[in-house]
């Protein structure tokens, strides 16, 4: 497919940070219905390949998109920025509120009220990583170097709320068990 | 075919009806089911009943009997007579053994799993072809046609391994399979399209075997799996056994039973669990030769026993909603879905859970058949394509073993499939030449907690430093839910490949042998099939290739590609004519490879048709 190269041509979505969830649920239904393998149930084995290979790419373009993080990743990798995954955060004051936030975590299981605290830090780590956002869509909006560089900061960012989010959500099954 | 309905969408091309068939393959019964006049409906045996009980009897003059009949001799010859053969489909020998089944195992010469009866040693998913085959039997008898395709449903929650069981046995049992179908998505269409409904759905499907979870939205006619989770070793079943414990604990009575014993016990833990989704109140008595006893037992005792599997269901269920980004009281309806949610407490912690009774409509026994048999209808193309399509997910994060024990996850699990995703690795040391691939599937961080699918080795990679190969592993997840992978070094192109056939599953050589062993047709036969068979895809090719030239053709091909295309048709006209299906198979091979480019090009035209601005309002309406 020619679309490869730019997730959001293939959606018929303006490039950006900021984006219409309904439109490009909209736009994703669209293309499956044309493109999807079980459109093809009666073709010859190319056209069956094609097809797997088609709706695989639009499933793989739609998730990146729909992700905050990934599709900020994604904009920085358009904008020749690649996200490293391993490289250590030098923001001192990003990791003392870090290491913070994952203190109060480890208190929910102790403490008196456990759910209500529970809601209380994924609203406070909604907050956060919204801040993060609107920080990243200034960076790259700006998009020389040293922006773009800050803007890869704060999509590692992200993923450290990501991460603490997917394990708030793992300590919430605990406790409702 | 293909590239006619990408040329003129909505307009649909005429055609015979053709014969494709829904079919659940269930832990306790299976059931076929077809669509008529656009209504989909169960095919009944003789005596008018739509279920088929999901036993096999093995006797020794080689005759086979299934359902019903076979149902029969459960008490009386229970180590040749096979019940929810569906719980071992796909297991390897351990995991067999951990199963309360009372059969003798052995293993075959690839090390799956074989149960031994007086017919001989039978594979798993022999004995659920035999299943397949008496439905297939049932479907023909009633249409009076040959069956085209099938169908078949299998648990959300079945892992690789057992969704190429499943996929082995239909081979076996000689139906062509269209496609593996989630139940749960599967029991949403038949109930979406029923009620015309829209919005979220939850389906709860508590089966004799399995327990699966799925959230689905649907809008337009896209049914999109969402999430979805459960147990592929919870059910009714369990519940029974649940019973025989505590019958055995009040009445006294040692272990180990025969297996005559353990099975009459099973049998009066059946009744009582179904007369208690009516009653509150009932009498257990077990009156077979020693075994003498009866005693009382209420609703609520049982309710009490049934806690903490309830409970299991319902820490799934949490699950999937938190992966569906919901909360339980945003899902707009729930569906439940299998026997065992006629068990009150059942149904009374579901309703609690989603805060709404659930809907009530079809027979949760035959909605699973119903909604494969609306699919069966849509793929083989009797439907309208645009009115419905099915968009469903992988249910286990796909990874591979890493340094330590410890795996990384390639494909997490929710991802809509078919998929295609690659990861970076390199080697560990100097001079390395050969990487080992443990393809894994499973939530665990640990090699040791998560189910072990295949195993290869990418060799002959050029002797670098540490950490100085890049090796591309390739995970492909295609839409029946089934896994390859392959791996390759990037500076070299060193490549290896695996189409993962789980370790302890059936070799292409033990397949092809079950295939024989049930099949006797000559020769012959066969060769004239293969050649109609051929015959007809070919002059649909002609066809096809046909109409798209006159409809594109000027447009989108210069007047050599043109010639390029004629001149490959015009061979695979002249193979036509020599009855030699080698033939014909390569001129339309070759035709095939010739028109590609025109293919792709008219996919790329469609999409930026799409993408034109138009919305889905208006693609429905064309």
């Amino acid at each position: 497919m020619n679309n490869a190269d730019n997730y959001f041509k293939l959606f018929g979505i303006e490039p950006g940070f900021e984006l219409d969830q309904s439109a490009l649920l909209n736009q994703y239904r669209v293309l499956q219905k044309q493109l999807h393998p079980d459109r093809f149930v009666q073709a010859d084995d190319h056209q069956k390949l094609l097809a797997v290979q088609n709706t695989a790419l639009v499933n793989e373009a739609y998730q990146t998109l729909k992700d905050p993080t990934s599709r900020a990743e994604y904009l920085l990798l358009q904008a020749g920025k690649e996200t490293p995954n391993d490289t250590t955060i030098q923001d001192s004051v990003f990791l003392i509120s870090q290491m913070e936030l994952r203190e109060n975590m480890a208190d929910i299981a102790e403490g008196s009220c456990p759910e209500a605290q529970l809601e209380k830090l994924r609203a406070e780590v909604d907050q956060l990583s919204d801040d993060i956002k609107e920080e990243f869509v200034q960076h790259l909006n700006k998009g020389c170097e040293a922006e773009l560089k800050q803007a890869v900061s704060c999509v590692q960012k992200l993923k450290f709320y990501d991460k603490l989010v997917a394990e708030l959500n793992h300590l919430e099954e605990q406790l409702f068990d | 075919m293909a590239l006619l309905q990408i040329s003129e969408p909505g307009q649909p091309v005429e055609h015979e009806h053709r014969i494709a068939v829904g079919i659940d393959l269930g832990t306790t019964h299976s059931l076929v089911a077809i669509v008529v006049n656009g209504e989909p409906q169960t095919l009944t045996d003789s005596e008018n009943r739509p279920l088929l009980p999901s036993v096999v009897h093995f006797s020794e003059n080689r005759v086979v009997e299934v359902g019903y009949q076979a149902q029969q001799k459960l008490t009386s010859d229970p180590l040749n007579t096979i019940a929810s053969v569906k719980r071992l489909l796909g297991k390897n020998m351990a995991e067999l053994q951990e199963q309360r089944t009372p059969y003798a195992l052995s293993t075959s010469e690839s090390g799956s799993p074989l149960i031994r009866t007086i017919a001989g040693d039978k594979s798993p998913v022999e004995i659920s072809a035999e299943i397949l085959k008496q439905l297939g039997t049932r479907a023909e008898q009633n249409l009076g046609d040959k069956l085209e395709g099938a169908v078949i449903t299998v648990p959300a929650y079945f892992d690789d391994a057992q969704r190429q069981a499943t996929k082995d046995a239909a081979q076996i049992a000689g139906i062509p399979l269209l496609r593996l179908l989630n139940e749960p998505t599967a029991a949403a269409v038949a109930y979406g399209l029923d009620q015309g409904a829209e919005g979220s759905i939850a389906v709860y499907d508590l089966g004799g075997g399995t327990f699966d979870i799925s959230i689905l939205s649907l809008e337009k006619g896209v049914f999109q799996v969402l999430s979805t989770g459960g147990d592929s070793a919870l059910g009714g079943d369990d519940f029974d056994h649940l019973l025989s414990e505590w019958v055995l604990q009040e009445s006294g009575y040692e272990l180990p039973l025969t297996p005559q014993q353990s099975r009459v016990l099973l049998q009066v833990s059946r009744n009582a669990k179904e007369q208690l989704s009516e009653q509150e109140e009932i009498t257990v008595e077990l009156n077979t030769g020693k075994l003498q006893w009866q005693g009382q037992l209420n609703r609520a005792q049982f309710d009490e026993m049934l806690q903490p599997l309830i409970k299991r269901t319902l820490r799934a269920t949490r699950k999937a909603v938190r992966d569906a980004n919901m909360s339980p009281e945003q899902v707009q309806d729930v569906v439940l879905v299998g026997g065992s949610t006629r068990v009150p407490a059942v149904r009374a912690a579901v309703e609690d859970f989603f805060g709404q009774s659930p809907k009530q409509g079809i027979d949760p026994d035959r909605v699973v058949a119903l909604g494969a048999a609306i699919q069966a209808d849509t793929l083989i193309g009797n439907r309208s394509g645009d009115e419905m399509l099915l968009l469903d997910v992988n249910p286990l994060s796909l990874g591979i073993e890493i340094m330590g024990g410890m795996v990384e996850k390639i494909v997490p699990r929710n991802s809509t499939i078919p998929i295609n995703r690659a990861q970076e690795f390199t080697t560990y040391k100097d001079g390395q030449t050969a990487m080992a691939v443990h393809v894994l599937q499973g939530e665990r961080e640990m090699v040791k907690d998560c189910r072990s699918l295949a195993r290869f080795e990418l060799r002959g990679i050029p002797p670098m430093t540490a950490g100085a190969a890049k090796i591309q592993v390739s995970f492909k997840v295609d839409a029946d839910g089934l896994l390859s992978v392959s791996a390759r070094e990037t500076s070299s192109s060193v490549e290896s490949s695996v189409e993962v056939k789980p370790s302890y599953g059936l070799s292409e050589n033990e397949i092809t042998g079950m295939l024989q062993d049930s099949f006797a047709h000559a020769e012959e036969d066969k060769q004239a099939r293969s050649l109609r068979e051929v015959e007809v895809e070919a002059s649909g090719l002609l066809d096809t290739l046909n109409a798209a030239l006159k409809a594109d053709g000027d447009a989108l091909l210069s007047t050599t590609e043109q010639q390029q295309i004629a001149a490959a048709m015009d061979e695979l006209t002249l193979a036509l004519k020599s009855e030699d299906t080698k033939k014909v198979t390569n001129a339309m091979e070759y035709l095939n490879h010739q028109s590609s480019g025109f293919a792709q090009k008219r996919m790329d035209h469609s999409i930026r048709e799409a993408l034109a601005g138009r919305d889905l309002n208006e693609v429905e309406r064309t």
